[in-house]
């Protein structure tokens, strides 16, 4: 019979994933953001990284809350 | 290694313990695995992203910056102008503010929160430029405050001495009379004259 952490545990996975990506693209376009120095890159990487870095961080934390709970020791 | 350098080595590094997570989220099974991951998706990548927008910041108050738009070219080459009535210009070729953060040195506010709002200013900038265009001929948001003179002139002893300065000082400090418009200094980057005048030729 499945636990609950065993159900739990695929889920976490792949929000983990999903939050892993979020963060490497906002980084990405954080790097792209220096390689010319213009408001525009300045605005880029406000609006676009920074909502992707943000995304990422809040889903990681979302994760931790509903599904991070302490697993039993084996 | 510059700042930046050291910004770019840190965003690859936090990029691989990412990529780590990504490709085996397993490694959270552990309790060193749970701290990586705690270390990689929140830790690093909120300091790399205060750390960029402080670059970003820091790299938004130079010269360069500001005129890399090309309607501010004029008033980059009004920098460069061979008379000492342009008051920029004297500023800018005698070193009286950084010449690479000319802009942001006489433009930003000298309050609380100033650089702040400078930048609030600088968004604004974008705005105009990008979406409802720009309102020529471009002008300031407020009429310039004399406190932005006065962080630097104000306690100067050539600024105090001066018969004219100390008559009107307390209007000055106050700001009731204007240091640019009110006829004393009011030649400033007078870009719709550039035509007619030399330019200072640094060697």
């Amino acid at each position: 019979m499945e636990t609950g952490v065993s159900v739990r545990r695929p889920q976490l996975g792949s929000r983990l994933r999903v939050a892993g990506i979020l963060l490497i693209i906002g980084l990405i376009i954080e790097i792209l953001s220096f390689l010319w120095d213009h408001p525009l890159t300045f605005m880029a990487f406000l609006v676009i990284g920074c909502t992707f870095i943000g995304l990422g961080i809040v889903l990681f934390l979302w994760t931790l809350v509903t599904l991070g709970k302490a697993e039993p020791s084996a | 290694m510059t700042p930046l350098a050291i910004l770019i080595v840190f965003l690859i590094v936090t990029i691989v313990l990412i990529a780590v997570i990504v490709a085996m989220p397993g490694v959270t099974r552990t309790q060193g695995g749970k701290v990586l991951a705690f270390l990689a998706l929140f830790i690093l990548p909120s300091i790399c992203g205060w750390s960029g927008f402080d670059q970003h910041m820091e790299r938004a108050k130079t010269t360069q910056f500001c005129l890399s738009c090309h309607i501010m070219e004029p008033w980059g080459r009004s920098l460069h102008v061979d008379d000492k009535n342009y008051l920029p210009a004297w500023h800018f070729q005698n070193n009286r503010v950084p010449r690479d953060h000319a802009c942001f040195t006489c433009h930003t506010n000298y309050t609380m929160y100033g650089d702040f709002n400078a930048k609030i200013r600088g968004f604004h900038h974008v705005w105009a430029q990008y979406v409802t265009g720009p309102k020529l001929p471009i002008h300031l948001y407020e009429p310039y405050n004399n406190r932005e003179c006065l962080h630097c002139h104000g306690e100067a002893r050539v600024f105090l001495e001066n018969p004219i300065h100390s008559a009107q000082i307390d209007d000055l400090r106050s700001n009731t009379v204007s240091c640019l418009s009110s006829g004393c200094h009011d030649t400033i980057h007078n870009t719709g004259h550039l035509d007619e005048v030399k330019f200072w030729k640094p060697e």
